[in-house]
């Protein structure tokens, strides 16, 4: 049931960002990325080789349907490989603990929102800085930054409210 | 054995992780012109000064050698000058400062490659000193070098005639002819000059020097001397490799221009093409 619902929101994922996000031509300023949820919605237990399995397919799928050539796969690759001591980190959980599953409020409560949004921004500091590789017009650098970020974090909520029920359940 | 394998279970994820990280960062930095240069700049930032401690080091020993050099090629300067002031009545003279299109500053070369498909040299001077990008890169004795595509404040990043994606218009010194200069990414010490038109009256051995047009060189820059001349499959034009006259393969001391007139020429040229 979790897989074909996690199937799901990897297809839906996909097809907002491939489709829709990836052509959006409102402002230079805005540039949502909305993939990264799938690194940050892999259940709890996922082990860091599965993690970083998922990051470097999704890198490589974003390469090249955006033809950026190896920008989104150095960028997801870190997230992937530090999301387990992160996720630790940022909700309090011991790597002892038998908690399994999707990270969601009703498992880790209030402490689900400091993981999910911390991941967002890490994810989109990344990606932009590596875009940019320059600090020259730096102004419009973290004005590009905070609109994508905030627009992402609005499109992400959405869509894990979407899931989110048949997630959990 | 048994640890070897334990010690691969526990660090193999990071191991892969790294290799993979590596492997995206020289995808993306070979990826367009643009973030090879910019990411030269930033590892440039750390790895500088280890870099130019060790040209320092070396240029030491080949003091002696390029001291003799040097002063070989300030005295066919000074003969050019006297030569000059002998011919050029006195009333020009004094207006040579008013008409300098060349700014000229010299810099060292602390890091290089030649066995790449796009190669670049790293200089010791950045845009504290002066430097900024689109600065043409030559020898002291006047040979075409390439030209500046990115500098951090110590340091500038060049892209050489050895460098794919470096493409600029070269002309031949006796017959005035214009043809494209570019590297095909083969030896290192000949050039091709091509879509020279096929009324040119080249022949082998004769000097290519860059164009005045391409903004970047001064016209007297010295390109290379005709290797091989051959008619192109269209037989509109000729295709002729070029030996270049400077060894890219031991660069030290360079001189770098700014062509002072380039954006006003630039911004009209744009204004009226287009």
């Amino acid at each position: 049931m979790r897989a074909r619902v996690y199937t799901m929101l990897t297809l839906v994922v996909l097809f907002v960002q491939v489709f829709v996000l990836n052509n959006l031509s409102i402002s230079p300023l805005v540039a949502p990325m909305v993939y990264i949820i799938l690194i940050v919605m892999m259940p709890i237990e996922s082990s860091q080789w599965k993690v970083l399995g998922v990051g470097l397919l999704l890198g490589v799928a974003m390469d090249i349907t955006m033809g950026t050539a190896g920008l989104n796969t150095l960028v997801t690759l870190p997230i992937a490989f530090f999301r387990r001591p992160l996720l630790y980190a940022l909700t309090g959980l011991s790597p002892m603990s038998k908690e399994e599953g999707i990270p969601s409020v009703k498992r880790l409560g209030m402490r689900f929102h400091r993981y999910f949004v911390i991941m967002i921004v890490l994810h989109s500091l990344l990606f932009y800085f590596a875009e940019w590789l320059s600090f020259d017009n730096f102004g419009i650098l973290l004005l590009r930054i905070l609109c994508s970020t905030l627009c992402s974090l609005v499109l992400d909520y959405i869509i894990i409210m979407l899931f989110m029920k048949r997630l959990s359940a | 054995m048994q640890k070897l394998l334990l010690f691969i279970r526990k660090t193999g994820v990071a191991i892969v992780f790294v290799i993979l990280e590596i492997v995206a960062i020289r995808c993306y930095a070979y990826s367009t012109p643009y973030t090879q240069a910019r990411l030269l700049v930033w590892s440039n930032r750390v790895v500088g000064y280890v870099h130019s401690t060790f040209a320092g080091v070396s240029n030491y020993f080949t003091l002696r050698k390029e001291n003799i050099r040097l002063t070989e090629h300030i005295a066919t300067l000074e003969n050019r000058i006297r030569t000059l002031e002998a011919s050029v009545p006195e009333e020009r003279v004094h207006v040579e400062g008013v008409l300098q299109r060349y700014e000229y500053l010299p810099a060292k070369v602390i890091s290089s490659t030649t066995n790449r498909r796009r190669n670049f040299i790293t200089l010791d001077k950045g845009f504290r000193d002066g430097v900024s990008a689109d600065m043409a890169v030559m020898t002291p004795e006047g040979y075409a070098i390439g030209v500046v595509v990115d500098c951090s404040e110590n340091f500038a990043v060049a892209k050489t005639l050895l460098n794919v994606d470096f493409r600029i218009g070269g002309v031949l010194a006796e017959d005035g002819s214009h043809g494209s200069v570019v590297w095909g990414g083969g030896d290192t010490q000949v050039i091709d000059f091509v879509e020279l038109s096929k009324y040119a009256k080249v022949k082998e051995g004769d000097l290519v020097r860059a164009a005045g047009f391409s903004h970047y060189f001064p016209s007297e820059a010295v390109i290379g001397n005709i290797e091989k001349v051959e008619l192109a499959d269209n037989g509109t034009s000729y295709n002729c490799k070029v030996r270049l006259t400077a060894d890219m393969g031991r660069l030290f001391n360079v001189v770098l221009v700014r062509n002072t007139g380039a954006g006003e020429a630039q911004s009209l040229e744009e204004k009226t093409y287009y």
